[in-house]
């Protein structure tokens, strides 16, 4: 058998008749999984500790004396194993066949139903037909606070929930209570999740519906969510997620694995505000004096208030629809190649250069070609404003994950790009009535009177709704927002990473990033970029701490602002 | 000192001291012979203990009968950081009761024989964990440790020679399944009793995560004796592979209940019919679990000139376990009986494998509704289904435990499902079933 | 150790001779506490060595005071005593458990959130520990406290009608307090003493050898037994514990004949 594999730390093993080789100590599930075969599990969650206990991943090794439970055991050198021996399989049948003995199987009112894994693996491998009669033992549903409720009934009893709480969030507020099957999971009696800032990952973590979001409940089936990976937007960490959408609606987040920013999970001040994307608004007050409590902030956010808005419905009458032109003094609905070519005229005609206001709640794209249309035209001052709380809350167990204090994606990203941050920390304050000519992105400049505007000589508003300040701008342009488009955020290490449309925008609305690519083209007589990697590319070659970056460099994971990318050392090898 | 009942036949090694208030103290202890191993052993390597326990073919009176001096060699030799021994007195099996008496009667030979194994494996600490239930027992060891201590017999240096042992008492609070040894280390350490995956071994990996050896009280006891006596003396009893003494607790329908101590190998039916004097009311032997509730149930005819020693058991489709039979009488409401020994399991459990978690619950519904005679025979089918599906799938035995009972009392008592479901299955109570049941 | 008390009680003894031990055929003609010394429960353990442990035994009142302080005075000499023995805290929670319930007779969340503080973990981890174990009492239990074995030994030999029979005489549904606030009756698991059916514990103590007919006299014992002083964790029990007046009650004849035993509990010395 030593000269199978030598004596390195790879061994190889055959699992199904096929051989793979793995290096030392790795699992039997890790190393199927490798090879594309799935084994089903449900106590194991590859970021916490294993007891196997589900007894559901078992499968047969030779010369093992019993199945072998999957996820806890070593490959061995030379080992023949069998994830589909009859025996293994009966056993796992069998063992589907208990869950079911007490489960309510009430699928039609169940949350998780599209995305539970006892349906799955019962699908995939269970019996036709239980054999138990028995009346089944009935425990109800327990609110543990915060956003969670729990279904004991439905509980398979994986203990991740505790695990992670323990593991992870290390706030050991969960506990398995009673043995045997009249086992449930429970917090301190009344004590519950509530003040855990990231307590809401144990309903992803959760393989069946026993774990469910108060705020998703009876939301959406599952299966009529649409799915798109996206960066949380409340805060500089960047957490990959995907946005899950219904009728043109977030309906929730839900964190998107990235080992090196926030692993499995995202905090609960991020995950509940998504209210703000709908309405293409804000996060929070922006531009507003400090929220009352916002100083009293205990570090976790949670304080700051979502911004107060109106309801779902009014939300077509704040959102800038087409574009405006001011005429007479009256703003007045015009094309947008109307607006664009009334828009070039101005630019030429500035006299002492622009200022630009940029938006840490746009990408990288879009604030960058802002910023070049600004060194094209002439001027310096490019600020923006962001909101930041009192302190940074660290996920113990992931300490790369925090809930970061600038409570916006893209701070890092503008701050490369060369803008200046100014205000405070509720994003309020900082600016001075505009002396010359004016571009606004995404800020609404809220705290400034309406008649700060007089003396510009042009004041150009780009975003997705208007606020009383910006009604008298010399141009008002309808944008998308980030869930609109495609672009890039720059977390707070520098991380750039994508994110996708997930929404449908207004009809009229467009990206900044090509309305910015087309005012430059007409400006500089060239080609406006087609795309937003196109515009990125641009980014690349403009600001040198995104150069050598493209969107195949930054794949699903993203890529370090300046890191020795891949591309360019193959160039150079 | 008669001790309740004792029977001409017996080897009392390890009883010497039952029945008799004097064998509790240090002094009356001596009288009977003790700590003349203890002042032997300190005095020997650790490594010539292990051998001669080795030499003497001890088994482990746990249950699964693993060679004790074998399961000692198994600790690490060159002691980085700690070492436990651990005294295993959770007894709690339906069945046994003979480590209590250990305990209370002859509590110097408890310390003892575990200060020797704490010896022999180089351990600084000895934790007795003892159930919670047995209060009494506790008392006596705790105040017999006390004076171990004043009399220098433990504590550190112990007898002069420079080693330090301390031995402490740890309660457990009410879980059978802490008797199982990882779950008890669990338990030691303030956790919920929970068996852990294995591996790592507790010579490994056990208590704190230190090498750790664990042994029962039986065990221990018969140490001083070998040590004193020599491996090859324990050798003139019992069989090759399982030589010795052993206590035989007799629990049910006996004429004299109760602990004897005799040779392994010794005749079952001669055990029931001479030592403990037949069975009560001049009633016929229905069965015999001669194990501890969680093995199989043997017929009468079964156990017509069995050996008592692991290998005959084994062979004939049990296991001696720890010796502790429960036997029952043609007026046995079997049904009632197993029913109530797979309560105990589902009341036992753990609860983290889910075959043994929602099984044994399962399996209690089904009897329950079979002896309330509304059981067909697909019950008993699924019966046997569930009880086949609760074996071998789990993290520790208890699960295979609960089935047990339940396999054999249908393989071998037809006439049992017969009167309860009014029918008879396809091929039971014929030779190939009582086969299949034995391979289940 | 009242005489009173055991002469009132002393006919019935005949029908129960020697409980508590395997005397019942005649064959066997040792009384308890020549068997078991009449000290078998001995004095309220507060002393004794840090090794030993018998500071952590849980010292079964037959009453107890729910409200009574936790870990003051001599309990937190027992406390600290506990914690010295265990090379981490966590280790020591079962005995700490134990200790908290010797006090108060059963674990409150208050107690639990106590003993959470005591050995550094969070009062849920404590809680789930706490309940996985059945002697810790989740609620408040009987004066004494009655866990009658019906597993398969004692069951062949009765152990169920003995349960019936204790549920009868007191009154009480399973697992509930009696209305005089006297008893709380459960089934327990095999108690480890199997040869001696039916196996009854009664607060910390074993009855062995129980028969249904006995019941009704071992209750009334029980009632008679008086009321325990306040928790007051550490005097010598001998003179103050109910159990040891049980005990003597229990065995009036056997105590005129019984020799002093040659062994003195240590600290009556
Ligand atoms: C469910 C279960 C319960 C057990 N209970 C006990 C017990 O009460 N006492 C005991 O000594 N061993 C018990 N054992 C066996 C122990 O795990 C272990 O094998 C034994 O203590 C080792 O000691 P030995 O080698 O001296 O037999 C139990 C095992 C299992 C699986
Ligand atoms: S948890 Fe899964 S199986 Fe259970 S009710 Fe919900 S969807 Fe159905
Ligand atoms: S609530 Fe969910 S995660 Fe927690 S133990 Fe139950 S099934 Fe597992
Ligand atoms: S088999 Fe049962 S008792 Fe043993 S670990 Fe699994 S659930 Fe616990
Ligand atoms: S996933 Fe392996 S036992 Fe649960
Ligand atoms: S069965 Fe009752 S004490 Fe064991």
């Amino acid at each position: 058998m030593a000269n199978r594999s030598d004596a390195s730390d790879q061994i190889t093993c055959t699992i199904d008749g096929q051989e793979v080789t793995v290096p030392r100590g790795t699992t039997i599930l890790d190393a199927a999984e490798q090879m594309g075969i799935g084994i089903v599990h449900y106590c194991y969650h590859p970021a916490l500790s294993a007891p196997a206990m589900c007894r559901m991943c078992l499968v047969h090794m030779e010369g093992a004396p019993k199945l072998v439970p999957a996820c806890v055991s070593p490959v061995a050198d030379g080992a023949v194993i069998q994830t589909d021996a009859p025996l293994a399989e009966e056993a796992r049948t069998g063992v589907l066949e208990f869950y079911l003995v007490n489960h309510p199987l009430d699928c039609p009112v169940c949350d998780a139903a599209g995305e539970c894994k006892l349906q799955d693996y019962v699908y995939q491998e269970g019996r036709k037909h239980g054999r138990s009669v028995e009346p089944k033992r009935v425990l109800g549903q327990d609110d543990f606070g915060a956003d969670v409720l729990y279904d004991g009934d439905r509980c398979i009893m994986c203990t991740r929930c505790v695990r992670y709480m323990r593991e992870i969030a290390e706030d050991d507020r969960l506990c398995v209570v009673q043995r045997g099957n009249r086992s449930v999971i429970d917090t301190f009696f009344g004590e519950g999740l509530d003040g855990s800032p990231f307590a809401s990952n144990i309903i992803d973590i959760c393989p069946v519906g026993a774990l469910l979001s108060k705020d998703f409940l009876h939301k959406a089936r599952a299966w009529d969510l649409d799915r798109t990976p996206s960066i949380c937007p409340n805060c500089s960490q960047g957490c990959n997620i995907t946005l899950d959408t219904r009728d043109n609606l977030v309906q929730r987040l839900k964190p998107r694995h990235n080992p090196e920013v926030n692993s499995y999970w995202m905090c609960d001040y991020g995950r509940y505000r998504y209210e703000w994307i709908n309405r293409g608004t804000a996060p929070y007050p922006y531009g507003m004096p400090a929220p009352a409590g916002l100083e009293a902030d205990e570090g976790d956010g949670s304080a700051l208030p979502p911004a107060a808005l109106p309801d779902r419905a009014t939300i077509s009458e704040l959102r800038l629809e087409s574009p405006m032109m001011r005429r007479d003094g009256v703003p007045v609905p015009v094309g947008w190649q109307e607006a664009i070519l009334g828009l070039l005229e101005r630019l030429r005609a500035v006299s002492g250069g622009i200022q630009v206001i940029g938006s840490p709640h746009h990408g990288n794209e879009d604030n960058g070609l802002l910023k070049r249309v600004q060194e094209v035209v002439g001027g310096d001052d490019a600020v923006y404003r962001a909101a930041r709380a009192a302190a940074e809350v660290v996920l113990p167990g992931f300490q790369k994950l925090a809930r970061r204090r600038d409570l916006a994606a893209n701070t890092r990203g503008l701050d490369a790009l060369g803008f200046r941050r100014v205000g405070d920390d509720s994003a309020a304050g900082g600016l001075a009535p505009p002396a010359s000519a004016l571009i606004v992105l995404g800020d609404p400049l809220a705290d400034l009177p309406a008649k700060a505007m007089a003396d510009a000589e042009l004041v150009v508003y780009m975003g997705a709704v208007i606020s009383p300040t910006l009604e008298k701008a010399d141009f008002l342009l309808p944008l998308t927002s980030f869930a609109e488009q495609e672009g890039t955020f720059t977390n707070f290490e520098g991380r750039v990473q994508r994110f996708w449309p997930a929404l449908n925008p207004p009809p009229m609305a467009r990206p900044a990033w090509q309305v910015l690519g087309v005012i430059l083209a007409g400006l500089q007589d060239g080609v406006a970029p087609a795309s937003a990697g196109d515009a990125f590319l641009r980014l690349a070659e403009l600001y040198d701490p995104f150069s050598g970056l493209s969107y195949p460099v930054l794949g699903t994971l993203g890529s370090m602002l300046n890191e020795p990318v891949r591309l360019r050392a193959g160039e150079e090898g | 000192m008669a001790y309740p009942y004792t029977h001409e036949r017996e080897v009392r090694v390890m009883s010497r001291g039952f029945g008799d208030p004097a064998s509790r103290t240090v002094e009356g202890w001596r009288k009977l012979g003790g700590y003349a191993a203890l002042e032997k052993a300190l005095e020997m390597a650790p490594e010539d203990v292990v051998e001669e326990v080795k030499a003497s073919g001890l088994r482990g009176r746990g249950g699964a009968g693993f060679p004790a001096g074998v399961k000692w060699s198994f600790m690490p030799r060159d002691k980085q950081g700690p070492h436990y021994m651990l005294v295993n007195a959770d007894e709690s099996e339906p069945g046994a009761f003979k480590d209590r008496e250990l305990i209370r009667w002859t509590p110097h030979q408890v310390i003892e024989g575990a200060l020797i194994a704490a010896h022999a494996i180089r351990a600084q600490d000895v934790y007795v964990y003892i159930r919670g239930e047995f209060f009494e027992p506790a008392l006596i060891l705790g105040r017999a440790i006390e004076e171990a201590y004043q009399k220098g017999l433990a504590g550190s240096n112990i007898l002069g020679t420079g080693t330090d042992i301390d031995v402490t008492i740890h309660l457990g609070a009410g879980a059978y399944i802490c008797g199982e040894e990882t779950a008890l280390m669990n338990s030691l350490e303030g956790r919920r009793g929970q068996p852990r995956v294995k591996p790592p071994f507790p010579a490994a990996s056990g208590l704190f995560a230190a090498p750790t050896t664990i042994n029962n009280v039986e065990t221990v006891c018969s140490v001083p004796h070998i040590v004193t006596n020599g491996g090859a003396w324990y050798r003139q009893w019992g069989p090759e592979k399982s030589p010795g003494t052993k206590l035989f607790n007799m629990s049910g329908h006996v004429v004299r209940r109760g602990n004897f101590e005799l040779p392994l190998g010794f005749p079952m039916d001669e055990l029931i019919f001479d030592v403990c004097g037949g069975i009560r009311n001049g009633r016929k032997l229905k069965a015999v679990i001669p194990g501890g509730s969680s093995v199989p149930i043997l017929t009468a005819d079964e156990i017509q000139g069995l050996a008592c020693d692991y290998e005959s058991v084994a062979e004939a489709g049990s296991m001696l376990g720890t010796a502790s039979m429960i036997v029952m009488d043609d007026q046995t409401n079997m049904v009632t009986q197993v029913r109530r020994m797979v309560e105990f399991y589902a009341h036992e459990s753990c609860g983290q494998c889910t075959p043994c978690r929602e099984g044994t619950g399962w399996l209690v519904s089904i009897l329950r509704r079979i002896e309330a005679g509304q059981g067909t025979l697909e019950d008993v089918d699924t019966l046997l289904g569930v009880a086949k599906n609760v074996t071998g799938t789990t993290i520790c035995v208890l699960s295979d435990s609960s089935a047990a009972p339940i396999v054999s009392w249908i393989n071998k008592f037809p006439d049992d499902i017969d009167r309860l479901v009014g029918g008879r299955r396809a091929g039971a109570g014929t030779a190939a079933a009582g086969t299949a049941a034995a391979e289940a | 150790m009242s005489d009173e008390g055991t002469k009132s009680t002393s006919t019935a003894d005949d029908g129960m001779k020697n409980p508590g031990w395997a005397g019942e055929t005649g064959e066997f003609d040792l009384s308890e506490s020549e068997v078991r010394g009449v000290d078998y429960v001995g004095e309220q353990p507060t002393e004794g060595w840090d090794a030993g442990g018998v500071t952590a035994y849980p010292y079964q009142r037959a009453e107890r005071d729910p409200e009574a302080p936790l870990f003051e005075g001599p309990y937190r000499e027992r406390l600290e005593k506990i914690l010295r023995r265990y090379p981490n805290r966590r280790a020591a929670l079962l005995p700490v458990l134990n200790l908290a319930q010797e006090i108060r007779g059963h674990l409150s969340q208050e107690a639990l959130e106590r003993v959470a503080e005591v050995v550094g973990e969070t009062p849920a981890t404590v809680r789930g520990v706490a309940t996985f174990y059945t002697m810790y009492n989740k609620r408040p239990v009987g004066r004494h406290l009655i866990q009658v074995c019906t597993n398969v030994s004692c069951n062949l030999c009765g152990g169920h009608d003995v349960f019936k029979s204790f549920l009868e005489h007191t009154g009480a549904e399973p697992g509930t307090i009696s209305e005089d606030g006297e008893f709380t009756v459960i089934e327990a698991e095999c108690l480890g003493a199997c040869g001696f059916p039916t196996v009854v514990q009664i607060n910390d103590r074993y009855f062995e050898n129980v028969e249904p007919e006995h019941v009704p006299e071992i209750l009334a014992r029980l009632r008679a037994s008086g009321t325990a002083p306040a928790s007051d964790g550490g005097t010598d029990r001998a003179s103050s514990g109910p159990g040891l007046e049980t005990e003597s009650r229990w065995e009036p004849e056997a105590k005129s004949r019984s020799k002093p035993t040659s062994k003195k509990p240590r600290g009556e010395g």
